[in-house]
This record gives structure tokens, sequence and C-alpha cells, in this order.
């Protein structure tokens, strides 16, 4: 009777110790998965800031006015040719 | 008995095993684990303060002005090569010719690091390591970059090898930047596009030396624009001259001349001596060598609009005469001159004014001689003078919270008076800027020609011309000031060069060009319902 208790004692500590084992594997592997994550994310963010830069290097108002002078058959805009939805639309009832 | 002893030890060292283990395996997950975690928790740490880089610096309609980005510098160990020959052939197979590293050399073999190429990308390191030599990482450095290459120059400044502020907005807000923070500016790049272009025009067509250019808000002192000429790119770090480097617009200090005539003005009709005739039919004589004269004659007497609008020296020094040493220092204060302006870079000056008690001292400074002030003072002034007499303070920044208060400088009265007779610089037949003249907007200024003092004398052919006013001028929304140095007489300009000539006529150019993008709408008022004064404007020759 009591041979059998300490037989059930000692199975179950030695399956705490195993639980308590692989629980602690888990969690190390998971630690090392954030760390990893945590410097991907980093790595995305620095390239996202890189594509950022190109992209403002690429729309400068400099480089945009020159492209648009020998790509767009246009004029410049002139005071005129700016108009107010509000006036527009009374433009349009009064001919109407 | 001895059976039940037995048992007894057998329970004893039982119950002592699973003591032992057990604590054994409490103690590994209380004492040992977080230990573990420590260690992890410092590695994420170490890893976020490397990544703690420079904030951005964007303009006012979120464009990117100033970033860091990060580049990987490939390192080489020459001296545990084991065979340089072959390491050689092959960086040059990934990054062609242009490398050239004898790594047999005695000169390498010695060395223990080299940087072999900046800012590789690491897919090309991957090969590299592929090769199979010892001794080849990667350091990880952040550079400072500038996309709009020369867009706006002087305000941003430049920072260091090691990522600190030297100059403009980086020095000045450098704490903020430091700790990552975002800083929007209120510049508009497209803005300052315009007007870069503009006065790069005028100072190539007149072969001038320099010049500056600012617009600013009239009410609430937000900065558009900064230019000054000329510039250089950001992000190249040498063969900068003394020149490119110099910020014109808020370090350099000019005589700025006529443009002055507006403050002497304004102190006259503040004083109630607006309506008065003057005479300026004879020069001024101060001392032999020395004497005020104009260069349009008038034999007749003249009122105070019509001196500003003919822009007569003699009637502003008379008046200035009138007025005496004590109210002209006393608005010069008000104005903002007396002191360095505040703003969000370091580049700025402590105005020049001869402080004497002498008549011939207070009547050159009623017409601009004798005091030298930066362009933005200039700016600070007209905007005080013309929003209504309300005082500002000049920011770069898109979100200020004004801690100053805003006191009445002038009176509404006085500033609508001053942009009556500004309107009439620029749209009378007599108006010495009439070429400023826009179809689409209502802008008023005043002209300034100013002979350069150089060694000592003031030179006879060399003059900084300057302009300054507002648009709209019946009710101003922004302020604007332009300076070029040294323009010379050119044949189509029928061999002038005074500020009428050289900058008047791209005012009204670059304020039908920028209205549209500050979103002012063009105005389609006569000049009789803009509410202004209408002031006779006689002619020289009557």
């Amino acid at each position: 009777m009591i041979k059998r208790t300490y037989m059930l004692i000692l199975i179950s500590v030695l399956g705490v110790i195993f639980f308590n084992y692989e629980i602690k594997n888990k969690y190390h592997h998971k630690e090392k998965e954030i760390v990893l994550i945590n410097k991907l994310i980093s790595e995305k963010k620095q390239n996202i800031k890189l594509m950022r830069a190109e992209l403002a290097y690429l729309s400068r108002p400099e480089r945009l006015q020159s492209i648009a002078e020998k790509q767009l058959n246009m004029k410049e805009i002139l005071p005129t040719d700016i108009w107010n939805i509000n006036d527009i639309s009374k433009l349009y009832f009064e001919k109407n | 008995m001895d059976n039940i002893k037995k048992i007894k030890l057998k329970l004893f060292i039982c119950s002592l095993s699973f003591f032992i283990i057990y604590f054994g395996v409490a103690f590994s997950m209380l004492i040992m684990k977080p230990n573990e975690k420590i260690n992890y928790q410092s590695n994420f740490k170490v890893s976020e303060k490397k990544s703690k880089i420079r904030g951005n610096i964007y303009d006012n309609n979120g464009y990117l002005i100033a970033t860091t980005i990060r580049k990987h510098d490939l390192i080489v160990n020459p001296s545990v090569l084991r065979d340089p020959k072959k390491f050689e052939l092959e960086l040059k197979k990934i990054f062609g010719n242009n490398i050239n590293f004898n790594f047999e050399d005695k000169f390498f073999t010695n060395l223990k690091y080299l940087k072999v190429k900046k800012n590789i990308s690491l897919r090309d390191y991957n090969k590299i390591l592929k090769i199979g030599e010892p001794g080849i990482r990667i350091e990880e450095n952040y550079v400072r970059k500038y996309p709009g290459k020369s867009l706006a120059t002087h305000i941003i400044g430049k920072v260091d090898i090691d990522g600190k502020g030297v100059s403009g907005i980086e020095k000045k807000l450098d704490n903020e930047l430091s700790s990552s923070k975002d800083i929007h500016l209120s510049i508009d790049s497209g803005i300052q596009n315009i007007l870069k272009q503009l006065l790069l025009d005028q100072i190539i067509k007149f072969e001038a030396d320099a010049g500056a250019g600012i617009i600013m808000n009239a009410n609430s002192g937000k900065i558009k624009s900064i230019i000054s000429l000329p510039d250089f790119d950001n992000n190249v770090n040498n063969n900068l001259s003394k020149k490119q480097v110099f910020n014109n617009a808020t370090k350099g200090l000019y005589e700025l001349g006529s443009t002055l005539k507006i403050f002497t003005a304004a102190m006259a009709i503040e004083d109630g001596k607006d309506n008065q005739l003057i005479d300026v039919s004879s020069p001024i004589l101060i001392s032999k060598s020395h004497r005020i004269s104009d260069i349009r004659k008038i034999n007749f007497p003249i009122n105070l609009p019509e001196i500003i609008v003919h822009s007569s020296n003699i009637g502003t020094a008379k008046i200035a005469n009138s007025l005496g040493h004590h109210i002209q220092k006393k608005y010069f204060n008000l104005f903002g001159f007396d002191k360095k302006l505040n703003i969000e870079i370091i580049e700025t000056s402590t105005p020049l004014i001869i402080d004497n008690n002498h008549p011939s001292s207070l009547m050159s400074k009623s017409f601009g001689y004798g005091i030298q002030i930066s362009p933005l003072h200039l700016t600070k002034a007209t905007a005080i003078a013309l929003n209504g007499g309300k005082s500002i303070t000049p920011t770069l920044l898109q979100n200020k919270l004004n801690r100053n208060k805003v006191i009445q400088v002038l009176s509404k009265e006085t500033s609508r008076k001053l942009r009556s007779i500004l309107y009439l610089v620029v749209n009378d037949k007599n108006g010495t800027g009439k070429s400023a003249k826009s179809y689409y907007y209502p802008i008023g200024g005043k002209t300034g020609t100013v002979k350069k003092f150089i060694d000592g004398k003031y030179s006879e052919t060399e003059n900084i011309v300057a302009f300054t006013g507002a648009f709209p001028i019946h009710e101003p929304e922004y302020v604007f000031t332009i300076v070029i140095d040294q323009p010379k007489p050119q044949k189509f300009s029928a061999m002038k060069n005074t500020a009428g000539w050289v900058i008047a006529p791209m005012i009204g150019k670059l304020i039908n060009r920028i209205s549209p993008l500050l979103k002012i709408k063009p105005s389609n008022l006569l000049p009789s319902e803009l509410g202004l004064e209408k002031y006779k404007i006689r002619g020289a020759t009557l």
C-alpha cells in the first residue's frame, strides 16, 4: 500500500519535471521568436523609411517641374483658372 | 519494532528526496528563469537604444525634408585572410573593377580593420560570406539624408558625422530631433521652389552676387519660405564656399534703404503729421562732402503719401527731423530692430544701428542708411505695419503656441493709411514699384535701392536693392521681402540697377504663381472698392 503511494508520488514528480521542462522549452522558443520578429520589424521599418526618402527624392518640386515642362503640354496655372465652387454653380443656375 | 523503524527510515528518505527534487524544480523555476528573462529583456533594450534614431523633418504639406536612413558598410580584417588573391578576385566579381585593394600587399596584411565598401546591400553581403574567408562583417551606420537636395538649404542646416546638428534647425532643435521627435515646419516646399527659381532668374539676368527672399504670414508670423542664394545641396559636405553657407536672409545685415521709409511714415501718421506739406526742392546739406538729395527733382511742396510714392529722401529726412530721436528710437524698438529675432534657426544677427544724437544720423536712419538689419527683420516690421499694427512673432514651426502677448504697435487707422500708400507705390503711374503690378491680386510694397558700403565709403556703382510689401494689400495675408546684392546695370534695363528694375518685375509673377498654393482667391474688386484711402499723387513735374 505504502509502496504504491511512493511510486505514485515518484511518477507524479517525474511528470511535473517533464511538464516543467516542456513549458520552459516552449517559452525559450517563443522568446527567441519575439527577438527575431522584433528584428524583422525594425528591418522592415528601416526599409519603409528608405522608400519614403526615395519617394521624397523623386517627388521633389524641382524635378517634378522639369518633368512636367518636358512631358506635359500644359500652361502655367493663372489665377483666373481658379474658381470657387459656389461661383460655378451660380453661373450654372443663372444660365438655366 | 525493527520493521516500523525501517519503514520510518524509508519514509524519511523518500520525503527528503521528494523535497530536494521539489525545491530543486521550484528553484530552477523561480530563480533561474527570471535570470534568463532579464537577459532577454536587456537584449531588447540594447537593440531599441541603437534604433533610437534622429527624427524626421517635414514641411507644411508633409513632404519629407530630412530623414535618417540606415546603411551597411563592409568591414574586412585583412590580417586573417587565408587566400587574399582569390578574395580580391571574388570582390571584383561582385562589385566590379572599382574596388582596388591588393590584399597581398604588406600594407594591407598588417591592417586589422578596413572599410572596403560603404553602403552595400545585404544580398552582396551574403555573396561575400559565401567566399568562405574569415574576418568579414558588416557595420550598421545611420546617415542623414535630405531628399529635397537644396530645397531648404539654410533653414535645415547640417549635421556632423556623429549625427549632431551643427547649423540651422538641426542645431536649434537638436534636443527634440535626437530624441526621435519629428518636426513639422511651416515651410511650403512648392513655394520654396518657385521663389528660388524666380530669384535665381533675376540674379542671373542682372549678374548679381547674392539674394534673399522671405514670404511670411502677416497675421500668424508663420514663415512659408526662406531663400538665400547662392545655396548648396545639403547632402554634400565638402567644397562649400563661405558665401554658399552664409544665410543672407536671416544672418546677413544690410542697409535696406528706402524700404525703411514705410516705418518713418508710420511714425509720422501715428504722430498726426501726415497732412503737412514739405518742401523737397533743395538738397539738405549735412557737411561739405555729404548731402541728402533725391533722384526725382520735385520743386513744389508735397505731402506724406507723395513723399513715399516718389521715394523722396529729402522729404523723409525732414519728417524724421520734426519727429526727433526719441520717437524714432521708440518705434524702431517696437518694430523689433533692437534685438535678435528668436526663430528656430541659429543663424540670426542683432541689427547694427548708429546710435548718436546728431541730426544727420536721425535723418539718414529715416531712409535706411546707418541702420543695418536682416531681411527677416524687415519682413517682420512690414507685417506689423500692414497687418493692422499687431506685433507678431516669426516662426518656422507648423504648430507653435504663441506665448508672446500681442501688442498693438500702431493703430488700425495708421496701418490702413500705410496700406493705401504702399498700394499707390505699385499701382500709381508715378510709383517706383509699378512693374510689380499684378492684374489678379492687389499688391502693395516699397522699393529700396542703396549704395553699397564698400571699403569705408559708399560705392557709386554697386547697389543693394530691396522690395518689401504685402498681398492682397487691402487685407494682407502674406508679406514678402526680396533683397538682391550687387545687381549690375544691363542693356535691357536701360543701364539701371534700381529695385524698380531688378526686383519689381518678379513680384507680380511670384504672387500670381504662389497665391493659388496659398489658397488666396484672385480679387475682382475695383480699386475704389478695396477700402483704402484715396490719395492724389501729383507727377514729378506739374
